[in-house]
């Protein structure tokens, strides 16, 4: 009997599913698929979950709330400006919180092939074991990885639940 | 005594060249003598904290952070150069009782393909002549530990 797939294999086969692989790493994993049903299967499975996410997407009414978001904008502005010399640990949470989701996509997106990820970026694999990790950034200049310590998760969990 | 004809010993010789030809032409291109290459690392430890100044030394490296995290004072702990052939492992021991370790895998344009250790976040980068790989984020006297790794220019 095979042996699970892995995280990483997963992760790989997700990216030939999306059409994110380069050519001869899609070629691998032509091979590989070829002589691994449990690899198949897989690949099954990351087609039916689309089709089950696109029927659900085009079942689904999306309001548009922004006009509604905007208004409170103002608002929250001001307690969360007056509450920060007190939370000091939350002001360790990155402070662009969009270019942590976008580093962190990044990473997604690079795959785990040395031959098909952007010049500019460094990660190629990364583990934070049972740690939340944000990839802050990683292009020309620099590549940063910051580590969330439980308070700062905790931190970012109250934030949730007050907003 | 029988002695060998000039045509064998010709012959002989031959064969003789010819596999000492082909046993340094093998060890020539054979990995296992190959030369590993060597590259200079720079590690640099930074204690970033919630008040204080830029110290001396880390003006660089805040100009990196302070669009990403935010602090306020940011200093450096301490610095290491290390000299690390490829598949040799380089280590350095931080504040907080972790080690930093680093294993250029394979050599790669002006930089290396370098798997690097610290704490429990593990990975692979390709790392370029001058590009810092920052390591940010673990609680260390009232602030945080910053390290950084960077092949030397």
């Amino acid at each position: 009997m095979n042996a699970p797939l892995d995280e990483r294999q997963i992760q790989e086969l997700a990216a030939y599913h999306d059409g994110e692989l380069g050519f001869l790493a899609r070629l691998r994993v032509r091979r590989w698929l070829s002589r691994d049903p449990q690899a198949r299967d897989e690949l099954d499975g990351f087609a039916t979950l689309g089709e089950l996410l696109r029927e659900e997407e085009s079942l689904a009414v999306i309001p548009d709330l922004w006009p509604a978001i905007e208004r409170r904008l103002p608002e929250r502005r001001a307690p969360q400006e007056a509450a920060r010399p007190s939370a000091w640990r939350t002001g360790w949470l990155p402070v662009g919180g969009l270019a942590a989701a976008a580093a962190t996509a990044l990473v997604l997106a690079v795959g785990l092939d040395w031959g098909d990820a952007p010049d500019a970026s460094s990660v190629r694999w990364l583990d934070t074991g049972n740690r939340t990790a944000a990839v802050l950034q990683d292009d020309k200049e620099a590549t940063i990885i910051w580590i969330l310590d439980a308070d700062d998760q905790a931190s970012r969990r109250i934030d949730r639940a007050v907003s | 005594m029988l002695s060998a004809r000039p045509l064998d010993r010709r012959r002989r010789a031959l064969v003789w060249t010819s596999v000492l030809i082909g046993v340094l032409l093998f060890f020539q291109s054979s990995p296992v003598l190959a030369e590993a290459e060597t590259f200079e690392f720079v590690v640099t430890v930074l204690h970033a904290t919630p008040e204080g100044v830029v110290g001396k030394g880390a003006g660089r490296y805040d100009r990196l952070l302070r669009r990403q995290v935010r602090y306020e004072g940011l200093r450096v702990v301490k610095t290491k150069r290390a000299t690390v052939a490829t598949r040799q492992i380089g280590s350095v021991p931080l504040p907080d009782g972790d080690t930093l370790r680093f294993r250029p895998i394979d050599p790669e344009g002006p930089g290396a393909l370098v798997a690097v250790d610290v704490g429990s976040t593990q990975g692979d980068f390709r790392m370029t002549k001058g590009k810092p790989l920052i390591f940010g984020g673990s609680a260390w006297k009232g602030g945080r530990l910053v390290v950084v790794l960077e092949i030397a220019e």
